[in-house]
C-alpha cells in the first residue's frame, strides 16, 4: 500500500459530503475520479487525514439544459461521458473534441470535469476551455451555493477560489452560437501527454463572413489560462493578418509579457504555433 | 488528528464471483486483486497510472487498478485478464499469438483488457487509430508493431 493511512468517507449525497467538508476543513481532500489525486497519494505528495469520496454521488453526473441553449453539467461527469457526447454538448463539438485528447481512455473513464477544474493543473484542458467559453462554476457548502466565473475560479498553479468546505457541484457551459466557430490546438509529443502548448480560439462572424469578435485563450502556461487581448485584436483586424505569422507571434509575445509568462524562446514559439493553429482552424470553414 | 479508518468490509464481483474482504481503505484495487485474491494476472508496473499494465474492467470500462481504491469499487463488477470472455477476447488471444504480440508478457494483461474495450467500442480500424487507442499502454520490449497488427487482425476477425 503506497498512500499514508487516511479516514475514508463515501457520503451518500451532496449534503453529507459538504457536512464532512465543513467538519474536517483543510484536513480533508475530495476524491472524485482520482486520476490526479491517487498518483499524488501513491507518491505521498499528498497525505490528507480525510478522504471524501464523491464517486457515488449520481446527482453530480446529471446534465440538463439552461438558458440560451447552454447546459448545466454535473461536476462528476467523466471525460469519457463528454468524449462520447452523452451530455448533449452545447458547443457544436468542441467539448467532445477536447475530451478525446485528455490522457487515455482508461483515465478518461474515471477522471471528471469538476475534478480537473478544482485540481487546476496549469497543463490541463478543462480550466482553459471553461475560461474561454465563459462557463460558470457552482460551489456548494453548508453555508449555501454560489456561482463563480471559471476565469475567476481558476486562480493559478493548482489554486482555485474553492473554500475548504465547498464542493464543486456543477458547471454551466454556455452554447456556442451558429454564428461562431472554434479552433483548438494542443501540442504534445505523445498521445495522451499533458500539453506543451495549448490554445483555443472562438470567432464570431457577421452575415457577410467578416470577423466580429475573437476570443483567444492560451493554456499550458506556468500559472493559469491567459486571455490574449492583443492577439485577439490582431485577429479581429482581419483574416489577412491572421496568416501573418510574425504579426501574430509578436502579439502573443507581448500578451505573455503582460502576465509574466514569457519564458524561453522555445516556449514562446510553441505558444505562438498553438495560437496560430487554433486561429487557422477557427477560420478554415469561412475562408477557403 | 483524525484517526485513519479501520479496515472496511467490501463486497464486489470479480470475474463473475462474489467476493467479500475486510481491507484497509488505502488498499488499491490492484493490491486487492493480486495480494488478497491471488489474481496475479493483473500486473503492476509504475503504480501511478502511467504504464497501463494494471488495466482491468470495472462495470465494463477499462480503468487503472493501481490508482483506484478497492473500497471505491464496492458493489462494482470487476473483470481481470483471467476473467475476460467473449468473441473479441478469443480473436485477440489468437491474433496476439499469430502476430507475435507478446514478448516478455509483462504488459500483455493490460494490453488485452484495453484491446477488448477498443474492439467493443468499434475503434481500432486503422493502424493510426490502434496506436492512438493504445497510447496509454507501454510495452518496454517495444513490441508495438506485433501488438498493433494483432489488434487489426482481431478486429477484422470479429468483423468490427
Amino acid at each position: 500500500m503506497k498512500p499514508r493511512p487516511f479516514a475514508y468517507f463515501a457520503p451518500e449525497d451532496v449534503e453529507a459530503a459538504t457536512t464532512l467538508l465543513a467538519e474536517y476543513g483543510d484536513d480533508a481532500m475530495v476524491l472524485a475520479g482520482g486520476q490526479s489525486l491517487m498518483p499524488l497519494l501513491n507518491f505521498r505528495l499528498a497525505s490528507p487525514a480525510v478522504l471524501v469520496d464523491i464517486s457515488r454521488l449520481d446527482e453530480l453526473r446529471t446534465t440538463h439544459p439552461i438558458a440560451d441553449g447552454g447546459r448545466r453539467m454535473g461536476s462528476a461527469l467523466t471525460h469519457s461521458a463528454i468524449e462520447d457526447d452523452r451530455i448533449d454538448d452545447p458547443t457544436g463539438g468542441l467539448l467532445p473534441r477536447v475530451a478525446t485528447g485528455i490522457a487515455h481512455r482508461s483515465i478518461r473513464n474515471r477522471g471528471t470535469l469538476g475534478g480537473s477544474l478544482a485540481h487546476a493543473d496549469p497543463l490541463a484542458e478543462w480550466p482553459l476551455i471553461m475560461c474561454a467559453l465563459g462557463a460558470d462554476v457552482q460551489l456548494r457548502s453548508l453555508r449555501g451555493e454560489r456561482t463563480v466565473a471559471a476565469a475567476d475560479f481558476v486562480q493559478g498553479f493548482f489554486t482555485t477560489d474553492r473554500a475548504d468546505d465547498e464542493l464543486c457541484v456543477s458547471i454551466d457551459v454556455p452554447a456556442l452560437a451558429e454564428t461562431h466557430t472554434y479552433g483548438f490546438c494542443k501540442l504534445a509529443r505523445q498521445v495522451g501527454d499533458f500539453a506543451e502548448a495549448m490554445a483555443v480560439a472562438i470567432i464570431g462572424w457577421s452575415g457577410d463572413d467578416t470577423i466580429e469578435d475573437v476570443t483567444l485563450w492560451l493554456g499550458a502556461t506556468r500559472n493559469r489560462p491567459v486571455v490574449l487581448s492583443r492577439t485577439e485584436q490582431v485577429a479581429v483586424e482581419g483574416v489577412a493578418s491572421l496568416l501573418q505569422r510574425d504579426l501574430l507571434a509578436e502579439a502573443v509575445r507581448l500578451d505573455l509579457a503582460d502576465v509574466d509568462e514569457l519564458g524561453d524562446a522555445h516556449r514562446v514559439q510553441m505558444h505562438s504555433v498553438a495560437v496560430e493553429r487554433a486561429l487557422r482552424e477557427a477560420t478554415t470553414e469561412r475562408v477557403a | 488528528m483524525t484517526e485513519p479508518t479501520p479496515d472496511v468490509h467490501v463486497s464486489l464481483t470479480v470475474n463473475q464471483h462474489p467476493v467479500s474482504a475486510s481491507i484497509p481503505a488505502r488498499l488499491s484495487l490492484a493490491d486487492l486483486l493480486r495480494d488478497r485474491l491471488d489474481l496475479t494476472g493483473t500486473h503492476l508496473g509504475c503504480e501511478h497510472g502511467a504504464c497501463g499494465a494494471c488495466t482491468v474492467l470495472v462495470d465494463d470500462e477499462p480503468i487503472r487498478s493501481c490508482i483506484s481504491l478497492a473500497v471505491a469499487c464496492a458493489g462494482r463488477d470487476v473483470v481481470t485478464v483471467e476473467g475476460l470472455q467473449g468473441r473479441e477476447v478469443d480473436a485477440l488471444r489468437e491474433a496476439f499469438a499469430e502476430e507475435h504480440g507478446v514478448q516478455c508478457g509483462f504488459c500483455t494483461p493490460g494490453m488485452l483488457v484495453t484491446c477488448v474495450d477498443i474492439l467493443r467500442r468499434g475503434r481500432g480500424g486503422t493502424d493510426d487509430e490502434v496506436r492512438t487507442e493504445l497510447g496509454g499502454n507501454m510495452c518496454r520490449c517495444t513490441g508495438y508493431v506485433g501488438i498493433v497488427n494483432a489488434v487489426l487482425a482481431a478486429g477484422a476477425a470479429v468483423g468490427r
